[in-house]
């Protein structure tokens, strides 16, 4: 039964990460190869507030949040000044340089990592077994839910998804092309910030590894494979990600290969679908 | 002083195998508009052949031909059912990038699955010199030999042929270099083998020092995607030149902080240059308007 809620928090926090990355890439059409580094600013942000702090359990988490929303900004800033190709690259080395950080970095312990990480504290019950982390988390992602499909139908998205298909035309609009990428990453950073806070409750231990470039692209192929642009998507590539390895179990395949053929199968799925369908994915419309 | 030699001996060599890299990765980056990262996979791949070819019990020229070989198949074979295609139907560079790393899990995982993800080693008798106070191994001098051998047949090789012609035509505008009669599939073929060949022999020249694990190319075709980016010229001299100079710089960072640092400030100068002079350090002299 545990088994089953841990892959089920597990399934929870990876659809949170895939949502935040859906809406860089399926709404703002911006491959970020750095979606493991806001989830990691997420729980070492918990994970050292809580740790020095020693005032509870909700000040470090938004001060967590905080740290997640100011690493958005120098998302967005980088955002402003290249596109496409060069900002995936300009990504992929904050990505390592992040990596480097945490690794050598005296607060976040390097290599060691950080253990004892505080739970959360909902008022006065103090979360700790993987049902109430199951719950915990479900929580979360139906407030992200009911809060991304009322932005969904408002205005300022329309303008966002406007600047994904057509830059200049919102320029020509008078609005300033920008900021709509800027709101779409703050609120991408918000929800892997809320991600990074629950993994690194529910695991009570945090180490690099856990925040590599292989884990960024793996965010990433997940909302790839699910379909991006729409909300399930992200929940499908997620759903299909950790069932995977289960649906390998049953067939009897060791442990050791099933990781390998998950990735291999993961990888096949990903560039077929990148391959025959490249449109699908940054949905450039085009007019014939 | 003997210290800083050292460091500048090693920065040669490595900063050369590593130059075979960046030839490779950078000609294909601006011929065909691939980011190649799974060129990290093709590393990976020819020297997991060459081990397990010595391994058998084969002369070690038969098994880097051999190894070559298989290598060039499979990028032939990437290239005209995932690439090609996909250019042909104008995609955004960055997803083309995508697929290149769903090749590069692919390749890698299924090394890790028939292979094991342990370090292979090729075990090779290894000697030591000390001139004037410089270490030198006999692998050293092996990497050094062959790279310059490498390096010297491919500058000439494309300049007697005319390839390097063509290269830049289709790096430039490759419509316009069909319309000039140049072959633009053929040299986008070419050019993904011949990178790959020199990937294979950079792996091969890697794992007779330290041996070769599945994960171990990314880390070298990273740091060749950045020098990829800093020169953007198609100019051999220039890539070895950063290359090393590159090299030379992380060697300083390991010796006085430690290795995980390199990487970091490596990446921290990429993002400088993508920020600030997203053209690259050298390019090409382009006319103001």
């Amino acid at each position: 039964m545990n088994y089953i809620l841990h892959i089920l928090v597990l399934l929870e926090i990876y659809i949170l990460l895939a949502i935040s990355a859906n809406q860089k890439v399926g709404f703002s059409g911006l491959l970020s190869l750095a979606q493991a580094v806001i989830y990691g600013v997420g729980a070492y942000g918990i994970a050292i507030f809580s740790s020095h702090l020693e005032i509870g359990y909700w000040i470090p988490f938004i001060l967590a949040i905080g740290s997640c929303l100011i690493l958005g900004l120098i998302f967005s800033f980088i955002a402003g000044k290249v596109i496409e190709l060069y900002f995936s690259l300009a990504t992929l080395a904050v990505q390592i340089i992040f990596f480097s950080v945490i690794y050598n970095s005296e607060l976040t312990n390097g290599s060691y990592g950080i253990s004892g990480i505080a739970s959360p504290n909902v008022f006065g019950y103090e979360i700790n077994s993987p049902l109430e982390f199951s719950i915990y988390a479900g929580v979360w992602i139906m407030i992200v839910i009911i809060f991304l499909k009322r932005f969904y139908s408002s205005p300022l998205h329309k303008l966002i998804k406007a600047t994904k298909d057509d830059e200049i035309a919102v320029l020509n609009l008078g609005k300033n092309p920008k900021y709509y990428k800027r709101i779409s990453i703050l609120i991408s950073c918000l929800i892997s910030g809320i991600a990074g806070t629950i993994y690194a409750s529910y695991a009570s231990y945090i180490d690099p590894s856990s925040f590599t470039l292989d884990e960024s692209i793996l965010i990433l192929s997940i909302v790839l494979i699910g379909g991006s642009g729409r909300l399930i998507g992200p929940i499908v590539g997620a759903l299909i990600y950790i069932l995977l390895p289960e649906i390998l179990k049953f067939l009897n395949i060791p442990e050791m290969i099933a990781a390998n053929m998950r990735m291999i199968l993961f990888g096949l799925i990903l560039v077929l679908i990148v391959r025959f369908r490249p449109n699908g994915i940054l949905g450039k419309k085009t007019f014939k | 002083m003997e210290i800083i030699l050292q460091i500048v001996f090693n920065s040669i060599v490595s900063g050369l195998v590593l130059s075979l890299m960046v030839i490779g990765f950078n000609y294909i980056f601006n011929v065909t508009k691939v980011f190649h990262l799974a060129h990290a996979g093709i590393f990976t791949l020819g020297s997991f052949a060459f081990w397990k070819f010595t391994d058998l019990g084969l002369h070690w020229l038969l098994a880097s031909i051999l190894a070559m070989s298989i290598s060039s198949l499979i990028i032939l074979l990437i290239e005209k059912a995932i690439y090609l295609p996909m250019i042909r139907k104008n995609t955004d560079p960055s997803v083309t990038l995508i697929a290149s790393m769903g090749l590069y899990v692919i390749i890698v995982n299924l090394i890790a699955m028939f292979f094991g993800s342990d370090n292979k080693i090729v075990s090779s008798s290894v000697n030591i010199l000390e001139v004037n106070g410089i270490i030198i191994s006999t692998n050293q001098i092996i990497q050094l030999l062959v790279g310059t051998f490498v390096v010297v047949v491919f500058y000439f090789g494309i300049k007697l042929t005319k390839l390097d012609i063509s290269l830049k035509a289709i790096a430039d505008n490759d419509i316009l270099g069909e319309i000039y009669g140049v072959n633009s599939k053929r040299v986008r073929s070419l050019i993904m083998i011949i990178g790959s060949i020199i990937a294979v022999i950079a792996g091969i020249l890697t794992t007779i020092e330290i041996g070769i694990e599945p994960h171990s190319g990314m880390n070298v075709t990273l740091t060749a995607a950045t020098v990829a980016i800093l020169v953007t010229r198609l100019d051999v001299k220039y890539l070895i030149l950063v290359s090393i100079l590159l090299t030379l710089f992380q060697n300083t960072i390991e010796w006085f902080l430690n290795s995980q640092w390199k990487e970091g400030l490596t990446f921290l100068i990429l993002l400088m240059v993508i920020l600030y002079k997203t053209e690259g350090l050298v390019s090409y002299k382009l006319r103001k308007n």
